[in-house]
């Protein structure tokens, strides 16, 4: 159908209908929206265990890191992918690990439709991702993450276990006054995704379960930056 | 959506004559109902964000040919291609084009009510392309030839014996009952469908008119990669899902998920905003998406509007007790409970006439409505419309014609009155019908019917006694 016989057909049924007004008055207020850095912190951490994400705190860039290295330790496997190292908040990741023998693959993922496919194949062999983070919400335990360049979607999608790395002075009282700083969050990647804990179903009779399509373990490491 | 082969009434008897479904319905749609009531409880000033969600989509609604020309004009400018389509058909042999030309063999799909209403997978199987349902309950509905039974929890009637038998037959693996387990058969089964497949095809549950962006919640993450990992994503968009602006979105993601399952967020809140653009590392190629209007335009126009408003959180299934006893298979439609009831007839037609009828308008589904949806009011108009328009059954009007001459003629009505006061007398055990005649039946089964005072009021009225 043409778009103006579609958008016709709309006003015609809409006619010249009063339209209500949007009161402005009446947006939420947030008893966060005014708090403390370490109120914020400590309602990040307890929102973020409440939907089972598993938070680690790290008083610097170098407690992190073994933070990291810890975690990568109780893998079988010592293939990861990641954001690239400047789009991380802590210097060096790569170079660390490499020296530590692990993989990092590449996570680039060609345009062409047959190495695509072959593309995916090969990271699905990877069992952890390790991203930063563009915002923390202290009201909902929720990290942002932006597609960029140098911080591709699929490293906090594809591996089971995700590790974010975030920072005490990215964490924002609520998602409304994320927006409000930030408003051109929401256009100017192609892809922003509020990821509030690991992914879960609860399909089969209402029983939790971690881990479906997306990772099953997500650690939040966050780094005091103040 | 064709019409089934049973009537509404079969259907329910179906429904009720199965105990371990019912119970599984029931005791699943009251888990989510608690959900939902606690985590609105805590949600700061809810009523306020009820209000204000509300006013968002009569504002959206009341101008929606200047929103969606704006979002349209916004998607193109992403370098997203957007496709109007009038109904069903339109929308499907769009995607099937899209799906020759681009010579798509495989396809990844997210849940999505709105491809349920126009038989998507059956039009691209038609056409020999594969169609995998990557939801988790949606995807035991695919394995096991079913059909979801709740919008938001599409195998709420199956009990988990039920999903390890169809694992085992259809997946071929040893019978497990353990949730857990299940999944992991299923994650493991779905990862190379998710990296393998051409199309990705998913619902679109709000779009942002600002900004031209599309917004996908999930749980699962079924959402994320299948638009993520496909070199195509097609999106499929009723007219009626925008909000305005971003600030909009993040109201209606906060109150979609808690009415929805108790979160306060859902786990994936995925905005996209065209396809992947130049240096950025993932990413479909393209980005497809349809806006279809399938009869809504004709809601939009009619006194039932008001149920466009609709954000299908579902919270007024998991609150309706009818919905309680019958479950979502026995309303025949893809929207089932109180908001499928408004919206078959109007979406499907006459065969969806008698759903408005079986309520008994209690209210409980407008309570839990998060944009405050006046459903009972819309199931009373649909109603009256139905016998405006002559399309109430036969015995109905018929029995309201007789009511209508005899409650306007004194003479009449006393007579009725005696002889509904003769039969108590002869057939009635101590004042009550222990047993009623022909198709009232139905009410003796269970309960007794009350008889007749042998006293009308008038005559009470009349020869006041003397005590
Ligand atoms: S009518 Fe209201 S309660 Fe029912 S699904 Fe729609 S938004 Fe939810």
């Amino acid at each position: 159908m043409k778009r103006a016989h579609f958008l016709q057909k709309v006003s015609s049924v809409i006619g010249n209908r009063t339209l209500p007004d949007q009161d402005d008055t009446s947006t939420r207020q947030n008893a966060l929206a005014t708090a403390d850095l370490q109120t914020l912190m400590n309602k990040f951490i307890e929102e973020a265990n409440a939907v089972k994400a598993e938070t680690h705190l790290a008083s610097d860039d170098e407690v992190a890191l073994e933070t990291v290295m810890q975690l990568l330790n109780n893998q079988t496997n010592n293939k990861y992918m990641s954001w690239d190292d400047g789009c991380l908040p802590i210097k060096n990741l790569e170079q660390r690990l490499d020296s530590a023998d692990y993989l990092r693959y590449q996570s680039t993922v060609p345009r062409d439709t047959a190495k695509r496919t072959r593309a995916h194949i090969k990271l699905a062999e990877v069992s952890v991702g390790i991203t930063g983070c563009n915002a923390a919400l202290a009201d909902t335990g929720s990290i942002v993450l932006e597609s960029k360049p140098g911080q591709g979607r699929l490293s906090s999608l594809l591996p089971a276990i995700h590790i974010a790395l975030i920072t005490t002075d990215q964490i924002y009282p609520t998602m409304e006054s994320y927006i409000k700083s930030q408003p051109e969050a929401g256009y100017r990647s192609s892809n922003l995704i509020v990821v509030t804990g690991p992914s879960r179903t609860a399909d089969i009779t209402q029983t939790l379960t971690l881990g479906v399509h997306g990772p099953g373990t997500l650690h939040i490491i966050i780094i005091d930056k103040v | 959506m064709a019409a089934t082969e049973l009537s509404f009434y079969d259907r329910i008897s179906d429904a009720l004559a199965n105990p371990d479904g019912q119970l599984a319905i029931a005791a699943g749609a009251r888990a989510k109902y608690d959900n939902r009531a606690r985590a609105m409880s805590e949600f700061p000033n809810m009523e306020i964000t009820r209000d204000r969600a509300r006013s968002i989509r009569a504002h959206t609604l009341s101008q929606l040919d200047k929103f969606l020309a704006e979002f349209a004009d916004n998607v193109e400018a992403l370098g997203g291609h957007i496709f109007w389509a009038k109904d069903a058909q339109e929308c499907n042999q769009y995607i099937n084009e899209i799906a020759r030309a681009k010579d798509v063999q495989l396809v990844a799909k997210a849940k999505s009510m709105l491809t349920e209403e126009i038989s998507l997978n059956q039009s691209l199987e038609t056409s020999g392309i594969d169609v995998v349902e990557t939801d988790l309950g949606e995807f035991i509905v695919q394995l096991s030839g079913d059909k979801p039974s709740h919008i938001i929890a599409p195998i709420l009637h199956m009990t988990r014996e039920d999903v390890g038998n169809v694992f085992k037959e259809k997946l071929n693996v040893p019978f497990s009952d353990d949730p857990a387990t299940l999944n992991a058969i299923a994650r493991a089964h779905m990862r190379e469908i998710f990296l393998k497949a051409d199309m990705g095809i998913s619902g679109v549950n709000f779009g942002v008119s600002e900004s031209g962006a599309i917004c996908l919640v999930t749980n699962e993450g079924n959402g994320r990669l299948i638009s993520t990992a496909p070199r195509i994503h097609v999106a499929v968009m009723g007219m009626e899902r925008l909000v305005p602006t971003l600030a909009d979105l993040s109201i209606m993601l906060q109150l979609l998920a808690r009415s929805a399952t108790g979160q306060k967020l859902s786990v994936y809140s995925n905005i996209l905003c065209g396809p992947r653009r130049k240096n950025e590392y993932d990413g479909p190629e393209e980005l497809h998406i349809v806006i279809l209007d399938n009869g809504r335009s004709e809601i939009l126009g009619s006194t039932l509007s008001e149920i466009l408003y609709c954000i299908r959180c579902g919270a007024c299934l998991n609150a309706c007790p009818v919905f309680h006893s019958i479950g979502g298979h026995a309303y025949g439609s893809v929207y089932p409970g109180p908001v499928g009831s408004v919206l078959s007839p109007l979406l499907f037609g006459d065969p969806w006439n008698p759903l408005p009828h079986a309520s008994s308008l209690c209210g409980a589904c407008k309570e839990v409505c998060p944009v405050d949806i006046d459903l009972p009011g819309l199931l009373l108009k649909s109603r009256s419309q139905q016998i405006v328009k002559g399309k109430s059954p036969l015995w109905m009007r018929l029995s309201q014609w007789v009511y209508a001459i005899t409650s306007c003629n004194p003479i009449l009505f006393g007579l009725a009155l005696r002889s509904g006061q003769v039969v108590s007398r002869l057939l009635a055990n101590d004042g009550w019908f222990t047993t009623l005649p022909g198709p009232l039946q139905g009410w003796s089964i269970h309960r007794d019917f009350p008889a007749l005072a042998q006293k009308s009021f008038r005559q009470l009225w009349d020869k006041p006694s003397q005590d």
